[in-house]
């Protein structure tokens, strides 16, 4: 039988949603009562009753060993590891599942204790092979490490001939995950996680004794958008990645800590590179953001850096083909284009991957030159108070704070898969919280349990003027946090100014009427990870406009969105494409500028709440690839109105004479101009009827959604696992 | 007349008569440090010119004179091979006279992988340099389908395009690349590296000497020894 953790039983115990009356809100926790002291190695610590032993040791610094417990996972107890002495106990205890008691006396390092570890040790490496020289964990691997501090320093191993040790058949659970289960030790971190931060309750254990093995029962694909995390969770080698399985070791690769740019969250990375080569990607924690996970789109796509990539200027000869030619020429041709350009017909177009020093240097350069049309590819409506003020624009409850939430209200956003690591969060607080929520738009899946509300704009209204009988508005009128997160693939029809105000209108109404003063309702969620800080820096969102003067040239910083195309062009426009992919952009571009990819540049990224980061160079650009803003700054210089910064530091006085929250690396700046925005969207609110629709419904539609994605071969092999997933029986 | 140097000056006027008169005398001298006169033994195909006087000191008794055209830029691989080993007294014979010398360079029989001489380019625009076989971890834009997803491996010597431009197109014998010529190192690039088996194989010249059942002829010691010596007479007698 597949069993399923106990800790999923306790916390998803069967109604998932009890009824509205009886829940109990989020912050009616009882009084906190007084802390316990007790002893670890005879140093007094005091805690909170309820707290481990094991996190009881970890306050005074003493690190207890351990397999199955993790900070964020539910605690399972079963790998024995972190067994303790305790005086007066007649057994040493396991640490992880043990609450503290006053007056308890731990030692961790006692002679039961040591001997308890061997002894475990000495057990789980009886049926764990002795791969470890091709072992992809080698260096990183907690069994490696624990055995050298913990293990016994003698074998009592004798099976020389091999046969008695456990065998276990590896499962295939997609393109992503390697799985070696021979070497499994069931710590079920993996289960554990899939089947509460991931969603995806597939993963389980059968068997018993030594017959028992962790796997999807059936063979399956491990459907899930975080999957990639199992694979940093798993203490030995039994989980892996694929893509990067026998690439390199550990301690042979440079880890440059840095930012991701695939989706709006700016989640922290560290990438892994070895000669020139960006090898991997992993997660970096941070709490305020993506506390340890990585959406696999993330993780994995980092092959796409180095494919499709432009590493020569090009220029479009009188074929019409793009040959390769020196920086001088197209420098110089660009140039051309930009200067003979009226200053009305020239649009600037950011795409999605584009950084702010580039967005800021490029908007000099077009303004410089006349040009007012700089606009990005994602549309956001300026009736009202449109852009101007940040907080119409941001995820202003921040994400860390969406745990806290009570109540959660999602318009027209598959939070699931635009941005992975929010809807863990929401998830979280699902689980945790017992967190309603509800869900405006198309039904999908979210992983959790949602009120549907329904799909039509019109539900927004009625919410918003409270005439709706539907009874998550009462809900959301008795919610004490609540949060409402509205996509912004939502505003670019006709309707979305005033879907807009009516969403401001329902969050500010929530806002008025909350205890808390701090707490933001309103949260807008962009696409992409340079939306925030190109609004900021003034770019126009959406290119309808632009594209209605007929514009003569047209120079794209990585828009590969597809908006612009060649059809929506006058026949003799001159379009400039400056990014590091062979995309939608390059195709249509006469001249190609090589740009340098997130992992190859010193660049800022503002994510989705607004909270600028900063990406390190990892690898050199490619070829003759340059930093974006040293391109922009060198075509200033031919054209003849030379931008006045020549270094970055002097790019980032820029960007703070714009806005002094580009440069505030690592915070968020507060907002609080709601009700200047609420007043400002008065007169757009008019009535709604369209439906609301996702762009990303399903998990295929996740994995390429950006030019570096496109081009990777990992993600499409995702793809295509899943749709060979989705039409398999199971 | 020795004793007062006059014999010395005996010399200078024959020299100076041997090189054609004063100032092509000291033209010589300028460009070879040394007035020297001796018997012309023959010329090399590079229009080198090789003398030959006794009276000299061994080692210094024979030597080359460059052929105008290689002007200041003389260098001591011009030398040809043939001339080589009279050069520097490992024989005696001259080229002419050498019979296997006479049969490897103008026989019809010549080997086919046996390539004209060439000089030494260390340090000039055509020097060789040697290059990565490896593939490139970068996939370049293939632009020309942008349907297909597979991409163009090129090998791109790491990530220095740029400086390594001009490398890449002599090393890849396919004549010298102007640098900035892009285009054209991109389409060396583009070529792919030839596939099949080489012209000439390590077992080649063993079949020539014992046979296409060669490998059971080493099986015999006292044989393939004497094979052996045969075949090395064969590059020794060259000089």
């Amino acid at each position: 039988m597949l069993r399923q953790p106990l800790t999923r039983a306790l916390a998803l115990g069967a109604p998932r949603v009890t009824p509205l009356a009886t829940r109990r809100f989020a912050d009616q926790v009882p009084a906190q009562p007084d802390k316990v002291e007790l002893f670890i190695d005879d140093k007094p610590v005091y805690v909170a009753p309820g707290t481990t032993v094991l996190q009881a040791a970890a306050q005074v610094g003493v690190e207890i060993p351990r397999f199955c417990y993790h900070e964020r996972l539910a605690v399972a107890g079963n790998c024995r590891m972190c067994l303790v002495e305790v005086e007066r106990s007649p057994k040493p205890v396991a640490a992880c599942a043990m609450p503290v008691m006053k007056g308890m006396r731990v030692k961790t390092n006692s002679d039961l204790t040591r001997k308890a570890r061997e002894g475990v040790m000495e057990f789980l490496l009886v049926n764990h092979p002795l791969d470890c020289p091709i072992c992809d964990q080698g260096g990183e691997c907690d069994l490696q490490d624990q055995s050298m501090a913990f293990g016994s320093d003698k074998s009592r191993f004798t099976d020389i001939h091999f046969s008695g040790k456990r065998a276990v058949e590896d499962k295939d659970v997609g393109p992503l995950i390697k799985t070696i289960m021979t070497r499994c030790i069931h710590c079920t971190r993996c289960i554990r996680f899939a089947s509460e931060v991931a969603g995806v309750d597939d993963f389980g254990t059968t068997g018993r004794g030594s017959d028992m093995q962790v796997g999807t029962y059936v063979e399956k694909m491990f459907l899930s958008e975080l999957s990639g995390n199992i694979i940093d969770l798993c203490p030995v080698g039994a989980l892996t990645s694929k893509p990067y399985s026998f690439a390199a070791r550990p301690w042979e690769t440079r880890r440059i800590e840095s930012v991701d740019v695939l989706d709006p969250l700016g989640s922290n990375i560290v990438v892994t590179t070895r000669t020139n080569e960006v090898l991997r990607i992993l997660p970096r924690t941070n709490e305020e953001i993506n506390e340890e996970w990585l959406s696999d789109k993330s993780r994995f796509a980092c092959d796409g850096l180095k494919r499709q990539r432009l590493v020569t200027p090009m220029l479009k000869d009188s074929r019409g083909n793009l040959t390769p030619v020196e920086w001088e020429d197209a420098m110089v041709a660009a140039a051309r284009a930009l200067r003979d350009c009226p200053s009305d017909k020239l649009v600037v177009v950011a795409g999605a991957l584009a950084d702010a020093e580039a967005l800021v240097a490029l908007k000099d350069l077009a303004n410089r030159l006349g040009a007012e049309r700089a606009c990005t590819e994602h549309y956001f409506p300026l009736d009202g108070a449109g852009t101007d003020l940040r907080s119409s624009y941001l995820l202003n409850t921040k994400i860390a704070n969406v745990e806290q939430a009570d109540m959660v209200l999602l318009i027209g956003t598959n939070v699931r898969f635009e941005a992975p690591l929010l809807n863990a969060r929401i998830r979280k607080a699902f689980i945790q919280r017992d967190t309603d929520v509800a869900f405006i738009g198309p039904k999908v899946d979210l992983t959790y349990d949602y009120m549907h509300v329904g799909d039509s704009a019109s539900i927004v209204k009625d919410l918003a003027s409270g005439s709706s009988s539907h009874p998550v508005l009462k809900r959301l009128e008795q919610a004490k946090r609540p949060v409402v997160i509205l996509g912004a693939d939502q505003l670019q029809g006709a309707e979305g100014a005033a879907l807009l105000a009516h969403t401001q209108e329902l969050a500010l109404r929530l806002q008025d009427k909350l205890a808390d003063p701090e707490w933001k309702v309103l949260n807008v969620l962009q696409r992409t990870a340079s939306q925030v800080a190109a609004l900021d820096i003034g770019y126009q969102p959406g290119v309808g406009k632009a594209l209605e003067a007929g514009p003569k040239v047209v120079y794209l910083l990585g828009a590969d969105g597809g908006v612009i195309t060649r059809e929506n062009l006058p026949k003799d426009a001159v379009v400039i494409y400056q990014g590091h992919h062979g995309d939608a952009g390059a195709e249509i571009a006469d001249i190609v500028l090589p740009g340098a990819a997130y992992t190859e540049k010193r660049a800022t990224y503002v994510n989705a709440e607004g909270r600028a980061q900063q990406t390190l160079p990892a690898v050199t650009p490619p070829g003759k690839a340059r930093e974006d803003w040293k391109i922009i700054r060198a075509l200033s210089e031919v054209v003849g109105e030379p931008l006045p910064y020549d270094n970055l530091d002097e790019v980032r006085a820029r960007l703070a004479e714009v806005s002094p929250a580009l440069v505030t690396y690592g915070d968020v700046q507060p907002n609080n101009y709601f009700a200047q925005a609420r007043a400002l969207a008065q007169s757009l609110k008019q009535p709604v009827s369209g439906k609301l629709d996702v762009q990303l419904k399903t998990l295929e539609d996740f994995f390429m959604t950006d030019p570096i994605s496109r081009a990777s071969p990992t993600m499409a092999k995702c793809v295509q696992a899943v749709i060979k997933q989705k039409s398999s029986p199971y | 007349m020795s004793l007062i140097g006059l014999d010395k000056l005996a010399l200078l006027k024959k020299a100076i008569k041997a090189n054609g008169g004063v100032f092509r005398l000291l033209e010589k001298l300028w460009r070879m440090d040394t007035v020297k006169e001796g018997t012309l033994m023959g010329w090399d195909s590079n229009c080198n010119k090789y003398y030959e006087n006794q009276r000299y000191m061994i080692s210094r008794s024979r030597w080359v004179e460059f052929s105008p055209h290689f002007k200041w830029e003389y260098d001591a691989s011009q030398v040809t091979p043939e001339w080589f080993g009279w050069l520097h007294y490992k024989t005696d014979q001259l080229p002419c006279q050498d019979c296997a010398k006479y049969c490897l360079n103008c026989c019809s029989c010549s080997h086919r992988w046996l390539l004209p001489p060439e000089e030494n380019l260390t340090g000039t625009c055509c020097a060789y340099y040697p290059y990565s076989t490896t593939m490139s971890h970068i996939g370049l834009w293939d632009d020309s389908s942008s349907s297909s997803s597979q991409p163009i491996y090129v090998p791109l010597l790491g990530t220095g395009l740029l400086s390594e431009q001009e490398r890449l197109g002599q090393s890849s014998h396919a004549g010298p690349v102007r640098i900035g010529n892009f285009t054209r190192t991109i389409e060396l690039l583009r070529r792919r590296r030839a596939v099949g088996r080489p012209p000439t194989r390590w077992s080649d010249d063993l079949v020539k000497i014992a046979g296409s059942r060669w490998m059971r002829k080493a099986q015999g010691r006292s044989e393939w020894r004497a094979l052996g010596e045969a075949y090395v007479q064969q590059w020794t007698s060259f000089g």
